[in-house]
C-alpha cells in the first residue's frame, strides 16, 4: 500500500509540473501583453515607453523558459509572486478566497451524495416505471441546464418570489445553500444516470444470482453486494467532480456574489494577472490530483483486488 | 477499520472546509489604525450619528482594497473604479460643469496673459476630514506631490502635472502655479479628481511618499469619509464632520460588492441595496423594466458622458478609401439603433464630440441615413458585385473587413451585429469579433483591425485628452491616431493647439480639426452615452447628477 501511494505521488508531481508548464505556455501564447494589460487597467493612455518599463520591471521581457524556472524556484521557496491585480502576495489572496470556494464545494458534494445514492437505487429498482421515467426527465434537464441560469432561477424563486434567502448572502451557512445546490444539481444529475446504469449492469452479474440462491434478502443484496461493486467508478467520479467544481465555480460565485477562487481566477485571466493565474492553476491542480489519489486509495480500501492487479503489494 | 478511518477523515475534512468558509465576523476591520489618525472621529461620535441618520446601500463590482489614493496609476493602485467615488471624499481647486469651470476649493482664480501663471484664491476655514487645515501650503504640498506620485505616468492622466515648474505660496490663502508651457486645457485638468484632488498633508510621509494611512482612510475635504469594512465585503462611509458645505440627507452609506449585473438588479428588487448607479452596472433591458415599475425611480443624466463610435483603420483596404468610410456613415440607421438597442437612453450621435463639450459647438452637416447614397459612393470607388454573391468587389478584392469590439455586454453584441446587417445591405461583408478588453487593446494597438467599436474617454478628458491622443507620435491610442493621419501636419496642429492661449485661436483650431475629422470620416459616431441611476423610490426621492455625471454623488440624493 505504501509503495502504491509513493508511486502515485511521484506520478502526481510529474502531472503538476506538466500542468504548470502548460499554464505558462498558454499564458504566453495569448496575444495580450500582461504589462500593457496592467498599464491600461489603471491608466487611460500609457505610452509605449511606460509599458516597456513595466514589462522589464515585472520580468515579462525574459524568455518563457527562464520565466518558468524563476517561478518554479520561487514556488519551491513558497513564494508564488505578487498579484498584478491586487498587489498582494498571491498566496495571501488565494488563502482568503479558497475557503469560500471550498465551503460551497463541500456542501455541494454532500448534496451530490445525498441526492445521487437514494435516487439512483430507486431508479434502478423501478427500472422503466413511472419514477424512473420522471427521474430520467429531471436528470436530463439537470444535466442540460446552464449553471448561471439555474443560479438566477434559484434567486428569482427563493430570494424574490418566496423570500427565504438573500440575493447577496456571503458569510453565513444559509447563504451557502443556494450556490451549493446550483453547483450540485448538474453533477448529481449526471451521477444519478451513471450510478443507475452501473447498478443495473451489476444486477445481472453472477454474484447477484448466487446471492439470491443463498437466500440473501433483496435489500442486503442491493446494499452489500450491488452497491459495493458499483462504488469504485462512482468514487473516482465523485472525487474528480470536486476538482471540477472548484475549477468551475466561477459562474456560481459570480451569480451569488461569493468571493471565491473561481471568480478570482477569471478576474485574473481577464486582467492577464499571470502570477495569480499560474498560482491558481497550481493550487487547483494540487487539489485535483490529491483527490484523485484519495479516490484511488479509497477504491483500494473498498476493493483490495485493485492493489493485486497493479502490483501494489 | 481502514475504511472507517478514511471515511471519518473525509467527513472531518468536509466539515472543516464548511466551517472555514462560514466563519463570520461583524467586527469592522482597521479600527486600530484609525485610532492613530489625529483628530479622527471617535467611535462614540460615529455611533451617535448613525442612530439619527438616513443610511443607504449601493453596489459596486469591486472592493476598495487598494485604498483611497487620489493619484491612480499602476504604481499606486490597480483599480481605476475608485475614480467614480472620489467626489464623495475629495475636492479639487475648481469644478467642471456643463462645459464651464466653476469655483470649488478655490473661490476664484486668475490666469496670466501668457498662460504660464495660474493664481488661485482659496476658500477660508476649510478643514480636511482628519482635522488638518486647508491652506496655500497644503495646496503647494499637494501640487508638488502629485507629479512625484504619478512617477513614470506623470502627465498621462492630466497633462498639466508634467508642466508644473514652480508652486509659490503668496499668502495663507493664495497660491501661484508657474507652468513651463501654456496648456489650454489646464483648468479642466485642475478639475480632475484623479490626480488633482486635494488631500490632507497627513497623507504624506516626511520623505515625500504616500502614507499607508491612505489605504484605510479618505483624507479629503469632501462630504464623506471612510468608516469601516466588514468581512462580508461591505464598505461603510459616514459624513465628514468637518465638511464646509451644506448638510446632505444621507449621512451614512454602504457599498456592497456584487459583481454580476443581474444579481445587482435582483438585490435592488429584494431591497438589499437601495440604488444602482452607472450605465455599466445595469443592462438597458433591466433599466427599462425598473423605469416601468412604480416602486423604483430612475434618472438619466442630461449631459452625455461619452460618444460610442466605430473607428476605421485608414492604412488598410478597403477603409483607406474615403468613399467607403462615407458609405458606412450613410448606411447605418442610427435612429433605429438608438430606439431598438438603446431604448432611446443613448441618443444618436451626428458628430464625434457632443456639441455641449468645450469648443465642440461647431456647425457640421450630419450624414443622413441613405442607403442609395451609400451604394452610389461605393460604385464611385469602383466597388460592384460582379459575381452575384451580394458582396461587392474591386480588382478582385472583396469589400470586407473585421469589426472588433469589446464583448461582455448585450448592448455591444447587438450593436455589432446590427451594424454588420446594415453594411451587408450595401454589399459589404463584415466579420464581427467580440474580444475581452485586453485582447481588444492588443489587436487595435498592433494595427490588426479594419473597424473597431469603442467609446471616447468621457468628461472631463473629452475633448482635451482625446484630441491630444490623436497625435500619431505618442502611440498612445491607435484608433484616435487615425483622426488626422491624412494630414501631413496633423501632429503639428495638435501640438500647436495644446500651447494656444487665446480663446478665439483655440476655437479656430477646433473648427478646423473637427471639420477635418467630420469630412474625412475616420470614425462613425453612433450615439452619445448618458449616465443612469435606478433607486428604490420608497427610500430615495430624487437624484441630481454631478457636472461630471459619472461621479457618484451620495450628497446629491434626496431621501423621502
Amino acid at each position: 500500500m505504501t509503495r502504491y501511494i509513493r508511486n502515485k505521488f511521484i506520478g502526481l508531481i510529474i502531472v503538476l509540473i506538466g500542468v504548470t508548464i502548460l499554464s505558462f505556455i498558454f499564458s504566453n501564447i495569448s496575444s495580450v501583453d500582461p504589462a500593457e494589460a496592467f498599464a491600461r487597467r489603471t491608466i487611460l493612455n500609457p505610452t509605449t515607453e511606460q509599458v516597456e518599463n513595466l514589462r522589464e520591471e515585472m520580468g515579462f521581457n525574459l524568455p518563457v523558459h527562464i520565466q518558468y524556472l524563476n517561478w518554479l524556484r520561487n514556488c519551491i521557496k513558497g513564494d508564488l509572486g505578487i498579484s498584478l491585480l491586487t498587489k498582494n502576495p498571491v498566496i495571501y489572496d488565494i488563502s482568503k478566497k479558497l475557503p469560500a470556494t471550498l465551503s460551497i464545494v463541500s456542501l455541494a458534494f454532500l448534496w451530490i451524495i445525498a441526492i445521487t445514492l437514494p435516487v439512483s437505487i430507486l431508479s434502478a429498482l423501478s427500472k422503466d416505471n413511472f419514477f424512473d421515467h420522471i427521474m430520467r426527465m429531471i436528470t436530463i434537464i439537470g444535466i442540460s441546464i446552464p449553471n448561471f441560469w439555474l443560479g438566477f432561477l434559484m434567486l428569482v424563486v427563493f430570494a424574490i418570489a418566496i423570500p427565504i434567502f438573500d440575493v447577496v448572502a456571503y458569510g453565513d451557512f444559509k447563504g451557502l445553500i443556494l450556490p451549493s445546490l446550483t453547483l450540485a444539481i448538474p453533477i448529481a444529475s449526471s451521477s444519478i444516470r451513471l450510478l443507475r446504469a452501473t447498478i443495473l449492469s451489476n444486477m445481472n452479474k453472477d454474484f447477484v444470482i448466487y446471492a439470491r440462491a443463498r437466500g440473501i434478502s433483496r435489500n442486503n443484496i442491493i446494499c452489500k453486494h450491488i452497491l459495493k461493486n458499483s462504488m469504485p467508478p462512482m468514487v473516482t467520479v465523485f472525487c474528480q467532480n470536486i476538482g471540477y467544481m472548484i475549477a468551475g465555480s466561477a459562474i456560481v460565485e459570480n451569480v451569488f456574489s461569493w468571493p471565491g477562487i473561481g471568480r478570482h481566477l477569471v478576474d485574473a485571466i481577464i486582467a492577464r494577472d499571470l502570477p495569480t493565474i499560474n498560482a491558481c492553476v497550481l493550487v487547483i491542480a494540487i487539489i485535483f490530483v490529491l483527490l484523485n489519489l484519495f479516490a484511488d486509495v479509497l477504491n483500494c480500501a473498498i476493493n483490495p483486488k485493485i492493489l493485486q492487479e497493479t502490483g501494489g503489494f | 477499520m481502514e475504511k472507517k478511518l478514511i471515511a471519518m477523515i473525509f467527513a472531518v475534512l468536509i466539515m472543516l472546509s464548511l466551517l472555514a468558509g462560514c466563519s463570520r465576523s461583524t467586527e469592522p476591520v482597521n479600527n486600530e489604525e484609525k485610532e492613530n489618525i489625529p483628530n479622527q472621529n471617535s467611535v462614540g461620535e460615529t455611533e451617535e450619528i448613525a442612530t439619527k441618520t438616513s443610511e443607504i446601500t449601493l453596489c459596486e463590482s469591486w472592493g476598495f482594497e487598494n485604498g483611497f489614493a487620489t493619484v491612480i496609476t499602476p504604481e499606486t493602485s490597480t483599480n481605476f473604479g475608485l475614480n467614480f467615488y472620489l467626489a464623495n471624499f475629495y475636492e479639487t481647486l475648481v469644478n467642471y460643469e456643463d462645459g464651464e469651470i466653476l469655483p470649488s476649493l478655490a473661490k476664484s482664480w486668475e490666469v496670466s496673459e501668457d498662460g504660464l501663471i495660474y493664481t488661485f484664491y482659496l476658500k477660508e476655514g476649510v478643514k480636511f476630514s482628519d482635522g488638518a487645515d486647508f491652506n496655500a501650503e497644503v495646496v503647494k504640498k499637494n501640487l508638488e506631490m502629485i507629479p512625484r506620485l504619478s512617477g513614470a505616468y506623470n502627465g498621462s492622466v492630466a497633462l498639466i502635472t508634467a508642466l508644473f515648474k514652480e508652486i509659490n505660496v503668496i499668502d495663507e490663502y493664495t497660491v501661484e502655479v508657474h507652468m513651463s508651457s501654456p496648456y489650454y486645457g489646464a483648468l479642466h485638468d485642475f478639475a480632475k479628481l484623479n490626480p488633482m484632488a486635494m488631500v490632507s498633508p497627513n497623507a504624506f510621509n516626511e520623505d515625500n511618499t504616500l502614507s499607508d494611512k491612505i489605504f484605510t482612510n479618505t483624507m479629503g475635504t469632501g462630504p464623506y469619509m471612510y468608516d469601516s469594512q466588514s468581512d462580508e465585503k461591505i464598505y461603510t462611509f459616514i459624513s465628514n464632520p468637518n465638511y464646509h458645505g451644506g448638510k446632505s440627507d444621507i449621512i451614512k452609506f454602504n457599498v456592497k460588492v456584487i459583481p454580476d449585473q443581474e444579481a445587482k438588479a435582483l438585490a435592488l428588487r429584494k431591497g438589499e441595496i437601495d440604488m444602482i448607479f452607472g450605465f455599466a452596472q445595469i443592462s438597458y433591458d433591466g433599466f427599462k423594466v425598473f423605469s416601468d415599475d412604480n416602486n423604483f425611480g430612475t434618472n438619466i443624466s442630461d449631459t452625455p458622458i461619452r460618444t460610442r463610435f466605430f473607428g476605421f483603420n485608414l492604412s488598410k483596404e478597403p477603409f483607406n478609401d474615403k468613399n467607403v468610410r462615407l458609405a458606412v456613415n450613410h448606411a447605418i440607421d442610427k435612429e433605429n439603433i438608438s430606439k431598438n438597442i438603446f431604448y432611446d437612453i443613448e441618443k444618436k450621435a451626428d458628430t464625434f464630440f457632443n456639441s455641449e463639450l468645450p469648443y465642440c459647438d461647431v456647425e457640421l452637416k450630419p450624414y443622413e441615413y441613405n442607403v442609395d447614397k451609400a451604394i452610389q459612393l461605393l460604385e464611385q470607388s469602383g466597388y460592384v458585385d460582379t459575381d452575384g454573391d451580394g458582396i461587392r468587389e474591386k480588382d478582385g478584392n472583396k469589400l470586407e473587413g473585421e469589426l472588433l469590439y469589446i464583448s461582455g455586454s448585450s448592448v455591444t453584441d447587438d450593436l455589432a451585429l446590427t451594424v454588420k446587417s446594415f453594411l451587408n445591405k450595401i454589399g459589404m461583408d463584415i466579420k464581427v469579433t467580440g474580444l475581452d478588453m485586453m485582447a481588444w487593446y492588443a489587436k487595435t494597438q498592433a494595427d490588426e483591425f479594419a473597424i473597431a467599436g469603442r467609446e471616447t474617454y468621457g468628461i472631463p478628458s473629452d475633448p482635451f485628452t482625446s484630441i491630444s491622443n490623436m497625435n500619431t507620435q505618442t502611440k498612445v491610442d491607435n484608433i484616435l491616431a487615425q483622426a488626422l493621419i491624412h494630414l501631413e501636419d496633423g501632429d503639428e496642429i495638435i501640438n500647436k493647439l495644446n500651447t494656444l492661449v487665446k480663446e478665439n485661436e483655440i476655437q479656430e483650431e477646433y473648427d478646423f480639426i473637427l471639420n477635418e475629422i467630420h469630412s474625412n470620416s475616420p470614425f462613425v459616431p453612433i450615439s452619445h452615452i448618458k449616465e443612469l441611476i435606478v433607486y428604490n423610490s420608497k427610500k430615495i426621492d430624487a437624484y441630481e447628477f454631478d457636472g461630471q455625471p459619472s461621479n457618484i454623488r451620495i450628497d446629491f440624493l434626496k431621501v423621502k
